[in-house]
């Protein structure tokens, strides 16, 4: 079992960048931290751990992927801040703008494939090519390949959001 | 013929160059065909563009949220000279706010600090700083009072630490999530976090050995709960320690008792003593072991909310353990923050409920945020709880002359109310403190409601 301290040590080094990954991928703050906690618990249960980061989003990912209910939720919700943003009568120029501005990269990473969000994601995390190999299980030549096309569809689908977005009357 | 170093690189190859995951040979050999190939040095300032792109699409992914600074170490790298990010173009850093903008993503917002601007700040932190200071006067002789009174509590029972270390004052604890060098100055934080695990391992833990004690029943097997009280607050107490100490499977098999959950969860955070002298001078007590309703909250319902660890604590200006009083039954209502001793405390609080029947409750009171999360129901739920002092945003302030002080502040409190009225989340920057603040493992048992009045 990983010892107490070690994974204290853990925790204080990859929480925060677990959580935040595990925001971006769920779009829910609240589910992230429980599955980043549930990922923790795994650990604390292991024997050992090697490679330990890719470890982390490893089982992190396959958590997130365990929970299909959370994604349809996810998607309940983005349709209502979907249509929030549309019948709002009351508008908040700053906070709506960052409203709409995170609608949109959610819509647009949303239309990822699920291994282009995960890498793409994991690589801002600052996790390194080998490392997102070993969490996807993928081989580290095409890591790059993996990246370039989830950076050009996500730019694309943005892009296409955006310019539906502009169409729409105001 | 094609040798190796002219063939054209794929895109994957470009990406992982400019991510500068090559090794020296692999990049070597790019590099020599950028020299040559203009058609590749496109490709090398389109995949620029697509990578600053792409991070800026994530980074838009974090707007409103409650997460910490989001720049990954390898962005943050300085670029040097020979850096091929650095070699290839004329941008120096490929994350930059001045990248080639290939794509066309559109901006984020900006906000430009001009001298108005600066000035109009400068008057609206002062009318900030002037109510916050104002606020947070009042309650400070009523904290010393509860102060006192927990002091009085806990020289009855010296085992107890609840309530004899000086309350912790919300907000000063540095959060885990921050950086290295915070989290190298936090330990408490950190242990607090691996503690917070402990209790969700405690909570699973007393739900199956709550069934293990139902089948014990059935098959006509007395457990020693059954007949010594003392005992089993005793034992639960020792797996509350060993909960702190060893929060996996040591807690499995030290709790056989903790199939009476509420002489458990009592004991998980405050020892005998304390629950022996709290109860004495509560109003409140204990509910009868009627069966949990795992259901809605639909009749009056009272919560004693006590640290699972051991340590002192407060959510916003209200320290541990208090009570939570519900009087509404809808899925979002309010509900009233009393002392232990049944007096109304200078807080309140609304809630509403979450899947699997849990419970979130969000602090409402000026000056501070907080939340505290309940677990599935029971006589005994494990929860986590947090809490920070805050400062309103400025698009809530109302500037006014000196003398209609008051009456901007009532507005904004008119404004708090309406927001609590209509269910309307806290303000980011609020939501973002209470996310940001130490956790604080729960305990929290339902006692009987002390009649208002």
């Amino acid at each position: 079992m990983v010892p107490p301290e070690r994974l204290t040590a853990l925790f204080a080094e990859y929480h925060g960048a677990l959580v935040r990954f595990l925001t971006r991928r769920l779009g829910d703050r609240d589910a992230a931290e429980e599955i980043a906690q549930e990922t923790f618990m795994r650990a604390m249960k292991q024997e050992t751990i090697t490679s330990e980061r890719s470890w982390l989003f490893a089982v992190a990912s396959n958590l997130v992927r365990d929970e299909g209910r959370r994604s349809q939720r996810q998607q309940r919700r983005l349709e209502l801040l979907r249509e929030q943003s549309e019948s709002s009568v009351e508008p908040e120029p700053t906070s709506m703008e960052r409203a709409d501005e995170r609608d949109l990269a959610r819509r647009a990473i949303a239309m990822l494939g699920e291994r282009d969000r995960d890498a793409l994601l994991m690589r801002e995390e600052g996790l390194d090519y080998d490392e997102i190999a070993r969490a996807l299980d993928l081989s580290p030549g095409s890591v790059g390949t993996t990246l370039s096309r989830a950076r050009r569809r996500l730019l694309e689908a943005y892009e296409s959001l955006q310019a539906e977005q502009g169409a729409r009357p105001a | 013929m094609t040798s190796e170093r002219d063939a054209h690189p794929d895109e994957g190859t470009i990406h992982a160059w400019l991510d500068r995951q090559l090794d020296d040979a692999e990049s070597d050999v790019l590099e020599a065909h950028l020299q040559r190939c203009d058609e590749c040095a496109e490709r090398v300032a389109e995949a620029r563009g697509l990578i600053a792109g792409a991070s800026r699409v994530v980074a838009a992914l974090d707007l409103g949220e409650p997460v910490a600074a989001s720049t990954p170490a390898f962005v943050r790298t300085p670029a040097v000279a020979g850096d091929p990010a650095v070699a290839a173009g004329p941008i120096a850093d490929a994350a930059g706010p001045a990248v080639l903008p290939a794509t066309r993503v559109r901006g984020l917002p900006t906000f430009r600090l001009t001298p108005s601007r600066m000035s109009i700040a400068a008057v609206l932190v002062v009318a900030v700083a002037l109510a916050i200071v104002h606020e947070n006067q009042r309650p400070t002789s009523r904290l010393a009072s509860q102060a006192a009174e927990s002091a009085t509590i806990t020289g009855a029972a010296p085992a107890a630490p609840l309530s004899a270390a000086p309350t912790v004052a919300p907000g000063l604890a540095p959060s885990v999530a921050s950086s290295a060098p915070a989290a190298a100055a936090a330990p408490l934080d950190s242990t607090a976090a691996v503690r917070v695990a402990a209790a969700r391992t405690f909570a699973k833990a007393q739900r199956e050995t709550t069934v293990n004690a139902d089948l014990a029943r059935v098959a006509q097997v007395p457990t020693p709960a059954a007949s010594a009280p003392m005992e089993q607050t005793i034992a639960a107490a020792r797996a509350a320690d060993s909960m702190v100490a060893a929060p996996t499977n040591a807690l499995r098999g030290a709790v056989p008792g903790v199939s009476v959950a509420p002489a458990a969860g009592n004991a998980a955070g405050t020892a005998a003593g304390t629950a022996a002298g709290a109860a004495a001078k509560s109003a409140y007590s204990a509910a009868p072991a009627a069966p949990a309703s795992p259901t809605a909250v639909e009749a009056p319902q009272c919560f004693r909310v006590e640290s699972a660890t051991g340590t002192s604590a407060t959510w916003g200006p209200v320290p541990l353990p208090f009570i939570l009083a519900l009087d509404a039954p809808a899925t979002r209502a309010t509900a009233r923050v009393l002392t232990v001793a049944g007096q109304e405390a200078d807080a309140r609080a609304v809630f509403e409920r979450r899947g699997n029947d849990s419970l979130l409750f969000t602090l409402r009171r000026i000056g501070f945020t907080g939340t505290l999360a309940l677990g599935a129901p029971g006589e005994v739920r494990a929860g986590v709880m947090r809490s920070a002092p805050t400062s309103m945003t400025l698009s809530e302030v109302v500037v006014t002359s000196a003398a209609a002080e008051s009456a901007s502040r009532r507005s904004l409190r008119g404004k708090a109310a309406a927001q609590t009225r209509a269910g309307a989340p806290a303000p980011v920057a609020d939501q973002q403190a209470a996310t940001a603040a130490p956790a604080v493992p729960v305990v929290v048992k339902k006692v009987g409601c002390a009649t208002r009045g």
